[in-house]
């Protein structure tokens, strides 16, 4: 393999690491949406 | 208190900037070295994740201990924060070190002190992932998890001084002679951007960390 491919890989492994990083922080927020969605649904309705 | 991530768009737009003029350094203003060539721009990547690593593996150890020492929920979701981003950084060492050295030395992994020390502690943090995510909920988990934080940062000191302790294969990073201006500017830019990335990756990670304990909170108290 060419050298400027392993320089190619590396940078995309390393970017490739970050957005599944980002991803999984994403996933920690659409988690914590649907338990904040839970907790509102078992609150008493107020009337206006 | 739950941190806020309000006026964040503006600090996100500059981080952008900063890894992109970072980028755009490596691959167009830094020279290519002379007996490498091309290749050899990976260091500005992995020599900045380094950084990032020690950095935030030191984060991690110094809200583990506070968190020892006074049981308070901010230091506990801080230590996690900066051992997740760094576990992050460490595996990017580790896999930007191995792309590297296969061209150069021409294996992708060798038994040299200071890959054998990054692997180590890319295991210990391994184990501390594992020990977080399935007790992580529970008080001694966390207690588990800040001891674990402090002991696996004794090998950080480990991995920086095995090029002087052990003979190996792994060069010093910068020798007597030091680097070219342009290249010295290239690398000192990329750290400041990937540690500005890891700066905002731990903040984000401990708002999420904060808000996740206090819904928990809310629902304990809901469910009594």
């Amino acid at each position: 393999m060419d050298s400027a491919n392993y320089l190619a890989l590396a940078y995309l492994v390393f970017w490739l690491l970050l957005v599944g990083h980002v991803g999984k922080l994403w996933h920690q927020v659409q988690q914590l949406r649907r338990d904040l969605d839970r907790l509102l649904s078992k609150q008493p309705h107020t009337q206006p | 208190m739950i941190p806020s991530i309000k006026g964040s768009n503006l600090l996100l737009g500059l981080l952008a900037l900063l890894l992109v003029t970072a980028m755009a350094l490596v691959f167009f203003f830094a020279p290519e070295e002379k007996t490498q060539g091309v290749v050899q721009k990976i260091l500005y990547l992995h020599l900045a994740a380094v950084a990032a690593m020690y950095i935030c593996l030191f984060l991690g150890l110094l809200f583990a201990a506070i968190f020892l020492a006074s049981k308070q929920a901010w230091s506990d979701a801080l230590s996690v924060a900066s051992v997740e981003v760094g576990y992050l950084f460490t595996t990017a060492v580790l896999l930007t070190g191995s792309i590297w050295a296969k061209p150069v030395w021409g294996t992708w992994w060798t038994w040299d002190a200071r890959l054998t020390t990054t692997l180590l502690i890319w295991l210990i943090f391994s184990a501390y992932m594992l020990l977080r995510y399935h007790f992580g909920h529970l008080h001694s988990g966390k207690v588990w998890c800040a001891i674990l934080a402090i002991l696996g940062f004794l090998d950080v000191p480990l991995i920086h001084y095995s090029v002087r302790l052990f003979r190996g294969i792994h060069p010093r990073v910068i020798t007597a002679g030091g680097i070219a201006t342009p290249m010295l500017w290239t690398l000192l830019v990329t750290i400041v951007a990937l540690l500005a990335l890891a700066a905002c990756l731990v903040y984000l990670r401990y708002a999420v960390e904060m808000l996740r304990q206090r819904l928990q909170q809310f629902m304990l108290m809901q469910e009594e």
